[in-house]
């Protein structure tokens, strides 16, 4: 599945939320989508998972528009995890993850190998077997983070859209979680996440897409994209930078005034 | 933990309860009466009156029963599920309460003297006319919580509208007529009433449990839902429309038997490991036992005259949901 989005517009009360986003996104990679608040990064993968329709502009799945495709043929391609998941009722983490081969099962039928195959593979992936007769609702952040991820990848899409998936979980679940949508990308499974954390986006993705006041500013690999002025016209930041091991990692460390930001930009 | 029960088993089992509370349904009366003697007489085609009192008062009474109790649950179910609210009722989004001002107006016109069926048919046109408002409401976009809030004022409405014709009422024995209809009751429900809302009924039920799989995946949200390839617009026109039939012609023929669609669900849910899917059918039936077993109880009581079905359902039903109320307060403080 290829998604391809054409010149998309988005507005809200008058407002440009998006303008001019143009970007194709295939699997086996892992992009990470990032920007300011309200730079429209959730704006766009909403759009991307055909969960709100632009202004203007088109989106295409291998080549084909959302009308043409139909809801559920792109419910089994194209998997979407929103930021702060609900789960509404006390299932266990196994109905859970369950839920995500809906998209497989037909009105009627009940569940069969390959679903109960796809499920143990998610859990598996995530980390999460031993949860399975837990109700969600008892879970920590991290152990749920896993689930729903689980749930998402129980779909087997060719391409996962996740919202925010480690901003609310901490330093360490942060890695591993980053990790496992990484080995996912390797798995054949492409990911787009938008993300806040600057290290874990140079270190773990393949592509950054850095949006800014809802345009693309700048789309490559991670080095091209986190440069001192695409960083400081994006977010009015100047940052300190350094190497792991040959890994980059770079700290937010001072704002910059308005004026510069604008200057910078030119 | 609750011990699981498996699926099949819970239903058969409940089917099997639903059976029984039937059959007992059918035995238990006021009157002297020969079961057997009953049966014999109707099964050889002989027009005596143990077999008419069998045909025309027992068995549509028992049947009735079964068909509003299912109907309730499983509307109420659905609901909960829809507006991710274990306190979402039929009643809620005002169906209820338009069906039973449908029957009051014909009450009150007088309609229901002259024309038999006209006290059902009145109940179905005030409950699609609430459903048809909602239908508006939710083609127009309207979140869960404009639905709900529309509900609520639908519901004041016919409650306005039936306190009024209860004022205007030509005489106090129309009026205690009326009031005796809204607290709702099975007595004399005859034949020609089940033939009625039998083909309603049905048609909401499959409305209503084809939603089954859009309940489940609403579990995780809205977004999410509509990401794993479900249409919610689909959806609750179905629903709306599935409750319309199924409560709407329940609430004709038994008047406002309430809370069965709040208290079915609550007692399941557990059973089912929380599925609003799975939910669906044997809160259904967990709504007949109640109504079956409320009926039964309301005709062994000593009191004279007899309990009204509506009175007993919100005796134990409102203060469960006073219970429910303040044990969700303390889960989500």
């Amino acid at each position: 599945m290829r998604i391809d989005a054409h010149d998309i517009a988005v507005n809200a009360g008058g407002r440009p939320l998006l303008a001019g986003v143009t970007l194709s996104l295939r699997p086996g990679a892992f992009t990470g989508l990032i920007g300011p608040n309200g730079a429209g990064k959730s704006t766009l993968l909403r759009v991307l998972a055909g969960l709100s329709a632009p202004a203007a502009g088109t989106v295409t799945y291998d080549g084909a528009p959302l009308s043409r495709l139909g809801r559920r043929r792109l419910a089994r391609a194209v998997a979407y995890l929103p930021q702060d998941g609900p789960v509404h009722w006390p299932l266990t983490a196994e109905a859970v993850v369950m839920l995500g081969r809906l998209p497989h099962r037909g009105l009627m039928g009940g569940v069969t190998d390959a679903d109960r195959t796809a499920v143990e593979r998610a859990l598996t992936i995530t980390d999460a077997r031993h949860l399975r007769h837990r109700i969600v609702g008892t879970l920590s952040g991290g152990e749920r983070m896993r689930v729903l991820l689980a749930r998402a990848l129980a779909t087997e899409p060719a391409l996962l859209l996740a919202d925010e998936p480690v901003s609310a979980l901490d330093p360490r679940h942060q890695l591993a979680a980053m990790a496992l949508l990484r080995a996912s990308a390797r798995g054949g499974t492409g990911v787009v996440a938008v993300l806040h954390d600057l290290t874990l986006a140079a270190r773990f993705c393949d592509r950054l897409i850095l949006l800014a006041d809802g345009r693309v500013r700048a789309d490559g690999p991670p080095a091209a994209v986190l440069t001192d002025p695409l960083l400081a016209g994006a977010y009015g930041i100047a940052v300190h930078r350094g190497t792991v091991d040959g890994a980059p990692y770079l700290l937010p460390w001072a704002t910059l005034p308005p004026l510069a930001e604008k200057e910078t930009v030119r | 933990m609750i011990p699981r029960i498996p699926y099949p088993a819970l239903v058969a089992g409940l089917a099997a309860l639903a059976a029984v509370l039937c059959l007992a349904s059918v035995a238990v009366g006021y009157a002297p009466f020969d079961l057997t003697a009953a049966v014999d007489d109707w099964l050889a085609g002989r027009a005596t009156l143990p077999a008419l009192v069998l045909a025309e008062l027992r068995v549509p009474r028992a049947v009735l029963g079964l068909l509003v109790g299912f109907s309730l649950g499983l509307t109420g179910a659905a609901m909960q599920g829809w507006l991710r609210n274990p306190l979402a009722e039929p009643g809620i989004v005002g169906v209820s309460s338009a069906a039973a001002l449908g029957s009051v107006a014909a009450f009150y016109s007088g309609l229901s003297a002259t024309i038999g069926l006209a006290l059902p048919l009145g109940g179905m046109a005030g409950a699609a006319s609430a459903a048809l408002l909602l239908t508006v409401m939710a083609a127009r976009g309207a979140g869960t919580t404009t639905l709900i809030i529309g509900g609520i004022a639908v519901n004041s409405l016919a409650g306005a509208l039936t306190a009024l014709a209860l004022n205007l009422a030509p005489n106090p024995y129309a009026a205690l007529e009326i009031m005796f209809w809204l607290m709702g009751s099975l007595t004399d429900r005859g034949g020609d009433q089940v033939m009625l809302v039998l083909a309603p009924m049905l048609a909401g039920w499959i409305l209503i449990l084809s939603g089954a799989r859009a309940l489940d995946a609403l579990t995780l949200g809205e977004e999410a839902a509509r990401s794993l390839g479900f249409s919610l617009t689909g959806l609750r026109g179905r629903l709306i429309a599935g409750a319309a039939l199924a409560v709407g012609s329940a609430v004709s023929v038994t008047g406002a038997v309430g809370f069965v669609g709040l208290v079915a669900p609550h007692l399941m849910r557990p059973l089912v490991g929380a599925r609003p899917g799975r939910l669906l059918v044997v809160s259904g039936l967990a709504g007949a036992v109640l109504i079956l077993a409320a009926d039964i109880a309301v005709r062994l009581l000593p009191t004279r005259p007899e309990l009204k079905l509506g009175v007993v359902t919100a005796l134990v039903g409102a203060p469960f949901l006073i219970a429910l109320t303040i044990r969700l307060q303390r889960e989500e403080p």
